[in-house]
């Protein structure tokens, strides 16, 4: 049974494990963003977010338990001045893991282990993934009347063309492929058109 | 010590490997390049994941 046998042992003894995950934390804080396997990222994220709380607190006693686990002055010094300033209004969730392939050698699951950038870049984030949704949807509704009328579709078609050709700086990736599917003139291809025609209007 | 009576046949051999093959790679595209990537991770293109930049892309 695996009752009190939280975490994982890396294959280490506790006490190589214990300095792999200081050494870790303190890099982290160090460089702000380090590149590891998963398994050891998601070990060392519980204990770094603690640390972190303990640099909000700032007092004498938080600084001595935090400098049991990461021993580098200047780092913890960097810890207690701008990284808790950073953090000041996060309530928690100060790190960010995010998957990145397998290394070459042993197929070990890798990831980027950082520290959340300031707020600016997290709003900019927000805004982007609310404005994907209605797209997906607005792709649904459009599909079937493209596909009934073939003469609807291609004056749709032409004015999605003039609009993507208008807004092209806006959309790089997507104008190109706008300006091409009129001449193939297959039905099927020209699902992907509406949307972008609808998400013109929106902006 | 225990040993097989008999050699195993092309056919019993052929059989048993039937079930010995690879699946395809589950994939899906970037919602930045459209490159097909692997799900959950940063695309190796265009080096964005959920929108934002994460890796520079080496050319």
């Amino acid at each position: 049974m695996r009752h009190k046998k939280k975490g994982r042992s890396l294959n280490r003894t506790r006490s190589h494990r214990n300095w792999l995950l200081s050494n870790l934390i303190t890099s982290l804080f160090h460089h702000e963003r380090i590149r590891t396997t998963t398994a050891k990222a998601k070990e060392a994220r519980p204990l770094a977010e603690k640390l972190i709380t303990f640099a909000k607190r700032g007092d004498l006693h938080a600084r001595r338990r935090v400098l049991k686990i990461v021993r580098d002055k200047d780092v913890v010094a960097k810890l207690f001045t701008s990284l808790s300033d950073r953090f000041k209004d996060r309530p928690g969730g100060y790190t960010r893991i995010i998957r990145m392939g397998y290394r070459n050698g042993d197929n070990a699951p890798m990831a980027m282990f950082e520290l959340m950038p300031e707020e600016v870049v997290k709003k900019s984030g927000g805004k982007k993934r609310r404005s994907r949704r209605p797209k997906k949807k607005a792709e649904a509704a459009e599909q079937p009347p493209v596909e009934q009328a073939a003469a609807e579709e291609a004056a749709a078609e032409a004015a999605a063309v003039e609009e993507a050709q208008a807004a092209g700086e806006q959309a790089p990736v997507e104008a190109p492929a706008a300006e091409e599917e009129p001449s193939a003139g297959e039905p099927e291809l020209s699902g992907g058109e509406p949307p972008e025609e609808e998400q013109k209007k929106e902006d | 010590m225990a040993v097989p009576r008999r050699k195993t046949s092309k056919s019993a051999k052929r059989k048993r490997r039937t079930h010995f093959k690879l699946n395809p790679k589950g994939l899906s595209e970037c919602s930045n390049c459209g490159q097909l990537k692997l799900p959950h991770q940063v695309c190796e293109s265009c080096g964005q994941y959920n929108g934002r930049d994460v890796l520079e892309v080496v050319e």
